[in-house]
């Protein structure tokens, strides 16, 4: 609180007092016996006007303390944030009267908002777990169609996986947002997780004729089997998405002495460098996306963000024509195994 | 011939799941009144039964309980759900394995197969060996014999020649191979499909069994 807000706040009082002032003067001017001794009045002004600055500096004190105080207050706590505006003057009251007015309206609305997302979110889950039932039967059919064409199962299969995918991605997008109440942290061998992975998306390998090179996977880490089973399976359908006629994935890992890396790479499409930094950002297809194949932005969007709710590192490196790798970093068990044999 | 009861209220998938059932040679009973699914379980006495969680009246917890009130008859838990929690609410209701919808075909038929080994203890012969011609296959060891020639098959070429005999005089697709191998950890691509179909003919025929595998182009392959 600056003295030009203080004097532009005060400026009819101090207008005022200088018009008392020179009222003052000039009677004591035109009234004769007094006129003489025009030093006196010098004088007087000179008194009155000390006193009047010390009134207002005493006054500028204590408005810029108390406001102060106060946009200090309203700085530090926001609206949310129910620590009261201390003071009780009229301006005081008023404010903290605003604020609580305008706390409960938001918070109304934020509940009711909060209310139509629960719902919307109810229903999504309810709507996949229905959608699954005529896709499990269109599954039956493919296996039917298959005794008489061979063709139009695996045009039948390559459809249902789709649909199974996307499905899948709905699911995992309403739930990504309250990810953290679904997390359940396990020793996860590698192997294992990887293997059951390639084998649920059996169809989507056999129908790109993926070749798959496992390497050593012969590690654990901490993590959830759920939510890495579906970053897995978004990377392996981008690989197959993007992949070239007879392509191939490779999929590694290794250690060094602090974290666990799991490496997916492909020799596909690859991705522009241009493209490269915003391939994390929602809705973002890029160059590849716009050639044809039915991005839809989200898949590695999810990955980043489920894997940095789970405390995992991805990176991603490219080249155009050669191949997209990208990493997964986790924290070793070291610290676990210590409790583990300590116990 | 195994019965297998199915508890399931969606009428088109009960029929097309039974149809497959009954091509796998199982005896299946689907249930009519989703009330009084105890009743029919008890007149049945069914071998396996496939259990769907949400159903009219109660759920496939509850069942699952009532069954095992007085039943040790295997439960196979079928089921759109695949959060952790139901999982673990299956097995703790006392169900033995868990499918989540949609699954694959190859992966339903597996787990009823090991579900029927495990209790029954059955060592159906003729899982382990097939004949083909005067030469006998066999599956545990993964050999072919035929009088005093034995012959050392490969994991893939057992599995190949296990689905080929499986499907003797149909067409089997590449992808149905494929599929099989699959389930089975051996992820081979189509170019390995076709190495690995020809070292099984090249056996085949060290047997005098030659031309038993023939291609049907674009189509696949049939054994005779």
């Amino acid at each position: 609180m600056s003295i030009m807000k203080f004097i532009k706040q005060h400026l009819y009082r101090l207008l005022f007092d200088g018009l008392i002032l020179s009222l003052m003067d000039s009677v004591l001017a035109t009234s004769v016996p007094l006129s003489q001794s025009l030093k006196d009045i010098m004088y007087l002004n000179l008194v009155i006007m000390f006193t009047i600055l010390m009134r207002e500096t005493i006054l500028f004190r204590r408005w810029k303390n108390s406001y102060d105080q106060l946009h200090h207050q309203l700085q530090e706590n926001d609206v949310h944030n129910n620590v009261p505006i201390l003071g009780q003057s009229v301006e005081e009251d008023l404010i903290r009267k605003i604020h609580r007015y305008h706390v409960a309206k938001s918070d109304l609305k934020v509940l009711e908002i909060k209310d139509k997302m629960d719902e919307i979110n109810d229903y999504i889950t309810k709507w996949t777990h229905e959608i699954k039932m005529p896709i499990t039967v269109l599954e039956l059919i493919a296996c039917e169609v298959e005794n008489f064409s061979t063709d139009k199962a695996k045009e039948l299969r390559i459809e249902i996986d789709r649909l199974r995918y996307l499905v899948g991605q709905v699911l995992h997008i309403s739930r990504a947002n309250s990810l953290s109440e679904d997390l359940s942290y396990q020793e996860v061998h590698l192997d294992t997780l990887i293997k059951e992975v390639i084998k649920s998306n059996m169809n989507l390998f056999i129908h790109s004729n993926m070749e798959i090179r496992l390497g050593d996977l012969n590690h654990e880490v901490l993590t959830d089997t759920k939510w890495l089973t579906y970053i897995c399976e978004q990377l392996f359908n981008n690989a197959c998405k993007y992949g070239k006629e007879n392509g191939w994935i490779e999929i590694n890992s290794f250690k060094n002495e602090e974290k666990i890396y799991l490496s997916i790479r492909d020799n596909g499409l690859g991705i522009p460098i241009q493209d490269i930094e915003r391939v994390w950002d929602k809705g973002f297809t890029g160059e590849n996306g716009r050639k044809g194949n039915r991005s839809t932005g989200m898949g590695l969007y999810l990955v980043h963000k489920i894997a940095n709710q789970l405390g995992h590192e991805v990176s991603i490196e490219s080249e155009v024509h050669k191949g997209t790798c990208i990493t997964i970093e986790f924290s070793q068990l070291v610290d676990l195994h210590v409790t583990k044999m300590s116990l | 011939m195994y019965k297998i009861l199915l508890v399931e209220d969606d009428e088109k998938l009960c029929d097309k799941l039974a149809k497959h059932l009954i091509r796998w040679g199982y005896e299946v009973i689907k249930i009519k009144n989703f009330e009084k699914i105890m009743d029919e379980f008890i007149q049945i006495n069914p071998h396996l039964v496939l259990m769907d969680i949400n159903l009219p009246y109660f759920d496939g917890f509850y069942w699952c309980y009532k069954i095992r009130e007085f039943s040790k008859c295997p439960i196979l838990f079928l089921s759109s759900r695949d959060q952790d929690m139901d999982i673990i609410m299956a097995m703790n209701s006392g169900g033995d394995d868990y499918i989540t919808k949609p699954f694959s075909v190859e992966v339903l038929s597996a787990k009823i197969a090991a579900i029927l080994r495990r209790t029954y203890a059955y060592t159906d012969q003729q899982m382990q060996t097939m004949s083909i011609g005067n030469a006998v296959f066999n599956l545990g060891d993964h050999t072919l014999k035929m009088n005093d020639i034995k012959l050392e098959l490969t994991k893939n070429e057992s599995r190949i020649l296990h689905t080929m005999l499986l499907n003797k005089d149909k067409i089997v697709s590449r992808d149905k191979i494929m599929r099989a191998l699959w389930d089975d950890d051996q992820f081979v691509n189509d170019n390995t499909l076709t190495v690995n179909i020809n070292r099984l003919r090249k056996k085949l025929e060290e047997l005098g069994l030659k031309d038993c595998i023939k291609t049907k182009k674009g189509e696949g392959y049939m054994m005779q």
